[in-house]
């Protein structure tokens, strides 16, 4: 039996994306041609845009079809600072984002621009009173996740819309990627601008994803050329992968709120359980989401357990995925902002569940679980 | 000038009496397979060196493969001319030509070896004739018979002369499959590879052992491991990699023997799991990547504790070389870049915080009391799995000659 509970990391393609893709592979018309081809791949097109837009719960704005989530956030931060530079030199996010996010920002600070980077709680969480009480008149953008991918944060990015009314100035941006499909955001009412999604996520492929472009914002694209994509994603549209993306969009979408209400208690089942042992140490944010659990070992590695899981046929993570850096394992930007000591950093795993995660796996995700750091405390952890 | 053939020298080998039949058959045979993949390439043997035919073959890619066969020690591209005293002399003139780079020569002479002995003038009167005729046309340069900067060879043959000169120096060695088969401990890291590779150099054969570890080392550790043989195998031409499955001896060492002396302990284990595998597989030494002093467990006094049980001899070849210079070698003979990837290795994991750097032999015993060697020794080798890697890519690089 395998369990995949490193859902956070990407996801298989579902059934029902997997049909739907075979259904449009052959429409292979540029959505650009003027003939009859041309436009049958502008209606799927189309289709999905509405289709993202439903499931985002808008009626208004744009999305922006790009090649995945890390595409959609350099987009939406160089494209908004980028157009927006005359209203000041100052930027904001927070020490425990993505590395899509937090590089640009870094390219950004390379390039004179001062990005304030706001640490979190020791729980992980950022608080919405820290990010506003930084934002001054200067302030062009504020960007904030919106689930954290290593803890499961959720960030409280409805209060800090809200509180950047008052700066009728400053963009906000939220990196979604996280967050789309499983938790809910109101974009509407709260003033975000734009939100970040990817498909591979949520049972679509890899290469997909999209940015939310809030009515009336103009910003600059990073890739130029034919105009696509209302000039900000310039290159024939990824026309399937556009479509396997929304096909997966609309499953997630249909039954977010009751998934999410199921995922929540699994994921309680889940801590419970593990932490039946006293060995174990759970991150355990103060608005967490329920698709991901972290927890430590201290004293065990979490590479080393991730390998024990795998072959009794468990999958999850240490930390993230992508932590791997110029030739070491990095220790992971996140626990080390939340101050945790390096044993608990080493010894982290991540759980990350799906909405088709069922009971009955994580009862025996456990119970492996628990196998396997009974064998390791015993041979490999610290005597 | 189109040139047509090469002649390729390997000086040591024929130092070696009355093995040199079979060093040279390797030889040749290793040539051939490093242009296997052009069959117009013909090769020769002829008087204490190989001609090759060129057939067509553009003669730097040949020479860069034939550069990295171990025990060929130099190279030079031939001019084929007529018998003719006018083409034989502008063919040394351009042979000269092509030495004064950035150290023009001064000196030189010619050497004439004359197979076709009727052509009119001996050896003697041609060295001089061609020799003489070079003077008036390059005024700068003066005859120098015994250190010549530059040595003009000429070959009257049947119905064609040779003229060569630019001797570019090659990876020397001795040919691969002449010095017998050794067990080289392989593991993911910088060192062993390279301890493989100068081996390779001194003509033996190799079979990799590796100790792998799972969950404590991880899958890609292992493909990098045979990554570096293969690496290995485009060298060598064949690589056998004998993969120990280690867990159940590292578990056991954690569970029985004091944490300071885990490592020492761990490499015995590995030694005498090699030294197993030696046996079965007739290797008659191992050779491993040790280096004095680099690591806790290669002082001296660890080496020796370590040796200690085993009767195999026990190959060192980079025990005196700087760190830096073993990474400047890796890079050379690309195996860098696969040995940095951060997959954890048996020899990473599990590092105690206080290792003993000093362990003796006693207290290696000591340490052993309540660990099963024998079982599991043996059941370790009986898990060893194997896998055979063959050369996949010739070896393009530039020449290796430190």
């Amino acid at each position: 039996m395998e369990i995949y509970l490193d859902n956070a990391a990407t996801t298989p393609i579902l059934p029902a994306v997997r049909e739907a893709l075979l259904e449009v592979l052959d429409i292979y018309g540029n959505p650009s041609s003027l003939h009859g081809q041309g436009v049958k791949a502008q209606k799927v097109l189309e289709g999905a845009r509405s289709e993202a837009l439903k499931a985002l719960g808008v009626r208004t704005g744009k999305v922006v079809f790009t090649g995945g989530g890390t595409e959609a956030n350099n987009l939406a931060i160089f494209g908004a600072v980028s157009r927006h530079e005359r209203r000041g030199r100052h930027l904001i996010t927070t020490s425990v984002e993505h590395p899509s996010v937090l590089e640009a920002f870094r390219s950004l600070e390379r390039h004179g621009w001062n990005v304030t980077y706001i640490a979190p709680a020791q729980d992980g969480s950022v608080l919405a009173a820290d990010v506003l009480s930084a934002v001054t008149p200067e302030t062009v953008l504020v960007s904030v996740m919106h689930v954290n991918n290593e803890t499961g944060a959720m960030m409280p990015i409805e209060e800090i819309a809200d509180g950047l009314k008052v700066f009728p100035k400053t963009l906000f941006h939220v990196d979604g990627i996280q967050g789309f499909g499983k938790v809910r955001v109101n974009l509407q009412s709260h003033a975000i601008h734009m939100y970040s999604m990817s498909g591979h996520k949520l049972g679509a492929p890899k290469g997909v994803g999209g940015l939310y472009v809030r009515q009336g914002l103009d910003i600059h694209p990073v890739l130029y050329g034919g105009g696509q994509e209302y000039g900000l994603r310039s290159g024939t549209e990824n026309v399937p992968g556009i479509h396997a993306f929304a096909t997966a969009v609309r499953l997630a979408a249909e039954s977010m709120d009751e998934e999410s209400r199921r995922v929540s208690g699994l994921r309680t089942l889940l801590r419970d359980a593990l932490t039946q042992d006293p060995r174990c140490v759970v991150h355990n944010p103060s608005q967490v989401s329920p698709y991901i659990l972290s927890v430590s070992y201290p004293g065990l590695k979490g590479e080393v357990l991730v390998h024990a899981l795998e072959r009794e046929g468990v999958y999850v993570s240490t930390g993230s995925a992508c932590s791997t850096k110029g030739g070491r394992i990095a220790a992971s930007h996140v626990m080390q902002a939340m101050e945790l000591s390096d044993v608990e950093i080493t010894g982290t795993l991540r759980l990350s569940l799906a909405r088709w995660t069922t009971e009955e796996e994580v009862l025996e995700a456990v119970k492996i679980i628990r196998q396997q750091v009974d064998w390791l405390y015993d041979v490999g952890g610290m005597k | 000038m189109m040139i047509e053939h090469v002649v390729i020298r390997y000086g040591e080998i024929s130092l070696k009496g009355k093995n040199r039949h079979e060093f040279e058959q390797r030889l040749f045979n290793n040539l051939k397979r490093s242009v296997s993949d052009m069959p117009e390439v013909r090769l020769q043997r002829t008087g204490g060196r190989f001609i090759a035919s060129l057939g067509g073959a553009d003669v730097e890619r040949v020479m860069e493969r034939f550069s990295n066969v171990f025990g060929v020690f130099s190279q030079s591209p031939v001019e084929v001319t007529a018998l003719s005293v006018d083409e034989m002399v502008e063919a040394a003139k351009r042979v000269i030509q092509e030495e004064q780079g950035e150290h023009p020569a001064r000196t030189f002479k010619i050497e004439v070896k004359r197979a076709n002995k009727r052509f009119p003038l001996d050896s003697l009167q041609l060295a001089a004739e061609v020799g003489g005729r070079v003077l008036e046309d390059m005024p700068s340069l003066t005859v120098d018979v015994h250190h010549p900067d530059t040595t003009v060879f000429i070959e009257v043959r049947e119905n064609e002369a040779y003229v060569f000169g630019r001797r570019v120096p090659a990876v020397g060695g001795l040919p691969v499959g002449t010095a017998g088969r050794v067990g080289l401990l392989l593991s993911g890291g910088i060192d062993s590879p390279v301890a493989g590779w100068l081996s390779l150099k001194r003509g033996v054969d190799i079979e990799a052992i590796h100790f792998h570890s799972f969950p404590f080392t991880s899958q890609r550790a292992l493909d990098k491991v045979e990554d570096l043989a293969q690496i290995l195998a485009n060298w060598a031409g064949r690589v056998r990699l004998h993969t120990v499955h280690f867990t159940d001896v590292q578990t056991e060492i954690r569970k029985h023997c004091p944490d300071s002396l885990g490592i020492t302990v761990m490499r015995r284990m590995m030694l005498r799991i090699a030294t197993e595998i030696a046996k079965q597989r007739k290797l008659l030494a191992l050779v491993t990547g040790e280096s004095l002093g680099q690591v806790a467990s290669q002082t001296l006094e660890s080496i020796r504790t370590i040796n200690s049980v085993t009767n195999v001899p026990i190959l060192r070849p980079l025990i005196a070389e700087d760190k830096v210079d073993i990474i400047r070698r890796a890079r050379q003979i690309g195996t860098y870049e696969t040995s940095i990837l951060p997959y954890e290795d048996c020899c990473t994991i599990f590092v105690p915080k206080s290792p003993r750097t000093r362990p003796k032999p006693e207290e290696a015993e000591a340490a052993e009391v309540n660990l099963e060697i024998d079982r599991l020794v043996t059941e370790a080798v009986e898990r060893t799995t194997q896998k055979t890697f063959v050369a996949k890519e010739f070896i393009e690089a530039p020449v290796l000659r430190v």
